[in-house]
């Protein structure tokens, strides 16, 4: 018996299934779109519940690499970035997932290489970003380091002109190295991410992360005057979908909405990110 | 035997001294500010070490592109406070900083014979369950014992692959051991008096700002 060994158009399969007798052969071109609007509804559906796990387990093993304390510490009970990768794709492989034809192996094939990592590195990231930016938007802290620089954690082949970008969003450069420092509270940290939040990453794959800089120094660098005042920031809890599903998929996103409902949180949509109420 | 999560103690016996005093000073915003010097001095240490060359041994040794290893612990460093009060924990929430710290014997898990050892580029930061491409043991004999063992996996011509490449059977992909003895580095953190010019730095600016 022949067996389909790759994704097929929704016409094809029918014809195939004529053939092998297993669908009247003379259904009207309606009734074929019929059939077709419903199986497409069963496979929304199925996407539906299928990301919204997937999200899940994303969210559940990346927080385990955020906080080593969530998992064991004995050899092979930890977490860390090959075994989330592993974790997801066998996720992915039980509930047969397929992308789409002609994405196999891309960046919008969910169970390829390129789309876990880029998953798991930004969504770990993120949330490491966002925990050292409540610790250090602190006031008693705001005091001691008021500033911050952004610079080069890691190498890339292809690295981004962040100076340019930088420069671009009123950013300004300080000492003999033209260093990337700002005030805490300057509204650049937004203004260069494209997720639009004030903390790294600031983009996918980037390589750049942000270092506290000293009272001392900023005001020898002169990136503030002696008795600056920089105001502590409260960070809003935003949920980013586009690191995990790379498009604002209306399905997924109103089952995120239902799900926050279901715990009691009043959550709105805005900039493609999903947020609380307030 | 299994190690906590790496961290680094600052302790100072004048946080209950500074707690008995009565001129307004919170122990608390005092201990937040040596908590985010140590915080910051670790971070720029290890980000050096991250770019530093000489880190990323293995990666090199296989012409793979490093993972990065440092830059993470540098992205997973915070302060928190002892229940003693008088004291400030820096920690470094990653798995791996204990054992790269200390260093050790490191051994394969409940149930595991072996621990895979990378072999080429293409196993770097890669589960063996998760390679793209199906995997054979290699097995030898052990002229001096006669006993047959386990002693990598190479490739073979089974698996999805999910690269581009065309399968090379044969090919080995992890070396197959018992265990490996790793050496800690102590470089990875900053030295003891950089962490201490850090740490008055940030008190004494603190004490001019209140």
């Amino acid at each position: 018996m022949p067996q389909i060994r790759r994704p097929i158009s929704f016409p094809e399969a029918v014809k195939r299934l004529q053939r092998r007798g297993l669908l009247p052969a003379d259904l009207s071109a309606s009734q074929l779109a019929k059939i077709s609007a419903d199986i497409r509804r069963v496979a929304e559906f199925s996407a539906r519940v299928t990301n919204e796990h997937f999200l899940n387990l994303a969210h559940e093993v990346i927080s385990k690499i955020v906080d080593p304390a969530l998992t064991g510490r004995a050899p092979g009970s930890y977490m860390d970035k090959a075994t989330a990768r592993l974790e997801l794709r066998k996720y992915l492989q039980a509930i047969g997932y397929v992308p789409d034809t002609g994405a196999e192996g891309s960046i919008k094939d969910l169970a390829s290489d390129a789309r876990l990592n880029l998953i798991i590195e930004t969504r770990t990231q993120m949330m490491q970003g966002a925990s050292r930016y409540e610790q250090s938007r602190d006031a008693a802290v705001l005091r001691t380091f008021p500033c911050e620089e952004l610079y080069r954690l890691e190498l890339r082949k292809e690295p981004r002109d962040w100076k340019r970008r930088w420069s671009e969003n009123g950013g300004k450069f300080y000492g003999p190295k033209d260093r990337m420092i700002a005030r805490k509270d300057d509204s650049i940290w937004e203004k260069i991410s494209a997720f639009g939040n004030p903390y790294p990453p600031f983009d996918y794959n980037s390589g750049m992360w942000t270092i506290g800089v000293s009272r001392r120094e900023a005001i020898a660098l002169g990136v503030i005057e002696p008795g600056a005042v920089i105001a502590p920031k409260l960070v809003k809890e935003r949920v980013d979908l586009t690191a995990a599903v790379g498009d604002h998929n209306p399905a997924l996103i109103n089952a995120a909405l239902e799900s926050l409902k279901k715990a009691g949180i009043d959550a709105i949509v805005r900039d493609g990110h999903i947020e609380e109420r307030q | 035997m299994t190690r906590p999560v790496y961290s680094l103690t600052i302790t100072d016996p004048a946080l209950d001294y500074l707690d008995r005093l009565t001129l307004g000073i919170e122990t608390m915003a005092y201990g937040k500010a040596v908590g985010e010097a140590g915080v910051v001095a670790v971070q720029r240490r290890l980000s050096e070490k991250n770019v530093d060359r000489e880190s990323h041994s293995t990666a090199r040794r296989l012409g793979a592109t490093p993972s990065g290893l440092f830059a993470d612990m540098a992205r997973s460093i915070g302060y928190g406070f002892m229940t003693s009060r008088d004291g400030v924990v820096i920690s470094i929430n990653h798995v791996a900083a204990s054992q790269r710290f200390h260093g050790g014997r490191i051994e394969p898990s409940a149930g595991k014979t072996y621990l895979t050892i990378p072999a080429i580029a293409e196993a770097y930061g890669v589960r063996a369950p998760d390679a793209p491409v199906g995997l054979t043991p290699m097995i030898r004999r052990d002229p001096a014992t006669g006993t047959a063992r386990a002693v990598a996996l190479q490739e073979d011509n089974t698996g999805p692959s999910r690269g581009k490449k065309k399968a090379q059977p044969g090919r080995v992909w992890y070396w197959l051991v018992e265990s490996v003895e790793q050496r800690g580095d102590p470089k990875m953190l900053p030295d003891d008096d950089v962490l201490a010019a850090a740490v008055s730095d940030a008190i004494a600016t603190w004490f001019e700002e209140v």
